[in-house]
């Protein structure tokens, strides 16, 4: 299991990365604890044992 | 006579326009009246379009008259979910975001409805895109949808003023959309049915989408019949949809009254570690539905799903999260400000989430929809809980949440096999408890059959919510 916690500066750096612009104290919490709830329900995911399971949505042709 | 109409059930009803005993006018003025003395206490509209509504009545008026009947839903009045679009028509979404829109289109599922002569009353509330985790924070533009068995409860979401409205007679059915349990939970809170039919049975196009891989649209109704008819609408192939499934449409009133003698029909009781016991009198009410079907014949067996709950929820989960920030990024990044919590909150999730772990939580999928098929397909069609408790009063966020989150609706959503909510009682307090009929993929009739004779013996049909 990884660590979890998002620290509030890793959080900032984030979002300047990813575009979000200013985001107030507040909005930079309420997303740690959102991340690390992200997180948390992520790992739980079990991963499939061969390579070659696609996933449920692939793309089709659109005839 | 005018204010006694609502109370008809759409198959009365259509017998009565078919006769031409009813008149679409006075039917569709009846439920105006109703609306307009109900809906400043339940608020089940975001906008009512009364004269729109009353051209088309008169217009089923003429074509009755002149003999050209169209079918069961000519002249029946209904309200779609605030996510569908009809032409020259706003549709919100409950959303600031969207309240100047008009929409220059009307969904594929609208139409057919129309074109079937039924008539549309206006767009139904709803939480904000169709979304939302349970937590209430009244801070979109119209106020919340009320329960109308306890104006203090819950309507359930995300269709929160189709179900209500239905049961509160404002509509004689709704169009929801269920993207993890949105027609069900409704539908349970408030004691109508609700039919989240298999993926690609129905089409989307012209819904706003929440997450394309789990949306479905379906009705709302008062009684089992009521939802066979509107589905027989509205099923069907879309090329607009792309995920629309070309697959025959079958009668889905055919087998409604040919009971369950011989049929086998699994019974989920366990949901894994983590998942909550169900309240006393939902628990009761299942037992008697259980009882019903055993009495009438059929053969009762436990089944064992695949996964736990929460497993299935945690698949749904990330998929949402991953697909519904796809949709609404551009308004996350530049205009948030204008979101409620509950969907900033849902984007924030899916502003973080990485690539990998949603294609995981996508493969995983495709194994659970294998698994789950294996289990159900070895049943007729299978009992299951809808919500695990009646729904809570608004302002116990916690519980709010837990009846959102802690219903076994995911499942279905998860793996693509249709499920029907229906109402099998009420509880100490006089709210409705609920029941799910899941069936094998396209096997919708099915369920109406099963559903029927449970509510045959436990559904009082003139036991309406008084308002």
């Amino acid at each position: 299991m990884p660590d979890l916690e998002w620290t509030a500066e890793y959080m900032i750096e984030s979002t300047r990365r990813l575009g979000l612009g200013e985001a107030s104290r507040e909005e930079i919490m309420r997303l740690c604890k959102l991340a690390d709830k992200v997180a948390l329900v992520s790992a739980k995911i079990p991963r499939m044992p061969s390579k070659t399971d696609e996933p449920a949505a692939t793309f089709q042709v659109p005839l | 006579m005018s204010a006694a109409l609502p109370e008809l059930s759409i198959a009365s009803a259509s017998r009565l326009l078919a006769s031409k005993k009813l008149s679409p006018v006075d039917l569709t003025g009846a439920y105006l009246d109703r609306i307009e003395a109900v809906e400043p206490q339940l608020h089940t509209y975001i906008s009512v379009l009364a004269d729109r509504a009353r051209a088309s009545a008169a217009r089923a008026e003429t074509e009755i008259t002149a003999g050209r009947w169209k079918g069961p839903l000519h002249g029946i009045p209904f309200g779609v979910k605030d996510n569908y679009h009809v032409k020259g028509v706003r549709t919100t979404g409950a959303s600031r975001l969207m309240l100047d829109y008009i929409a220059d289109e009307t969904s594929t599922i609208v139409s057919a409805l129309e074109l079937s002569g039924a008539v549309l009353l206006g767009k139904h509330n709803t939480w904000e895109f169709g979304t939302g985790t349970g937590e209430i924070y009244e801070d979109l533009p119209f106020p919340l949808a009320k329960n109308p068995w306890n104006t203090k409860h819950f309507t359930g979401g995300s269709s929160t003023g189709v179900g209500a409205g239905v049961a509160a007679r404002t509509a004689m059915f709704g169009l929801g959309s269920d993207t993890g349990g949105s027609i069900r939970l409704p539908a349970a809170a408030v004691g109508v049915t609700g039919m989240k039919a298999t993926y690609g049975r129905v089409s989307r196009a012209g819904c706003l989408p929440n997450c394309w891989s789990l949306d479905v649209t379906g009705p709302l109704t008062w009684t089992v019949e009521d939802s066979a008819i509107v589905l027989q609408t509205i099923a069907g192939y879309d090329p607009l949809d792309p995920q629309s499934a070309d697959i025959p449409v079958p009668d889905f009133r055919s087998e409604i009254g040919a009971g369950v003698k011989g049929l086998l029909i699994g019974v989920v009781r366990d949901f894994g570690p983590g998942a909550p016991p169900l309240d006393r009198d939902v628990a009761k009410n299942l037992e008697a539905a259980e009882k019903v079907l055993g009495s009438a014949g059929a053969k009762i067996v436990d089944l064992a799903l695949p996964a736990t709950l929460e497993q299935y929820r945690n698949v749904a989960s990330v998929i949402n999260w991953g697909e519904s920030f796809s949709i609404h990024e551009t308004d996350y990044i530049e205009r948030r400000h204008l979101m409620g919590q509950a969907l900033r909150d849902k984007m924030s999730a899916g502003f973080v989430l990485r690539a990998a772990d949603f294609l995981a939580a996508q493969r995983m999928r495709r194994q659970l929809a294998l698994s789950t098929d294996t289990a159900i397909r070895t049943c007729d069609a299978v009992l299951a809980p809808c919500t695990f408790m009646t729904a809570p009063p608004f302002g116990d966020q916690e519980k709010l949440v837990q009846f959102t989150m802690h219903a076994a609706t995911s499942i279905c959503n998860v793996s693509g096999h249709p499920a029907f909510s229906i109402p099998t009682g009420f509880d100490a307090a006089g709210l409705p408890t609920s029941a799910q009929i899941i069936g094998r993929y396209f096997d919708e009739a099915m369920l109406y059959r099963v559903a029927h004779v449970v509510e045959d013996a436990l559904f009082d049909p003139r036991h309406r919510p008084v308002i």
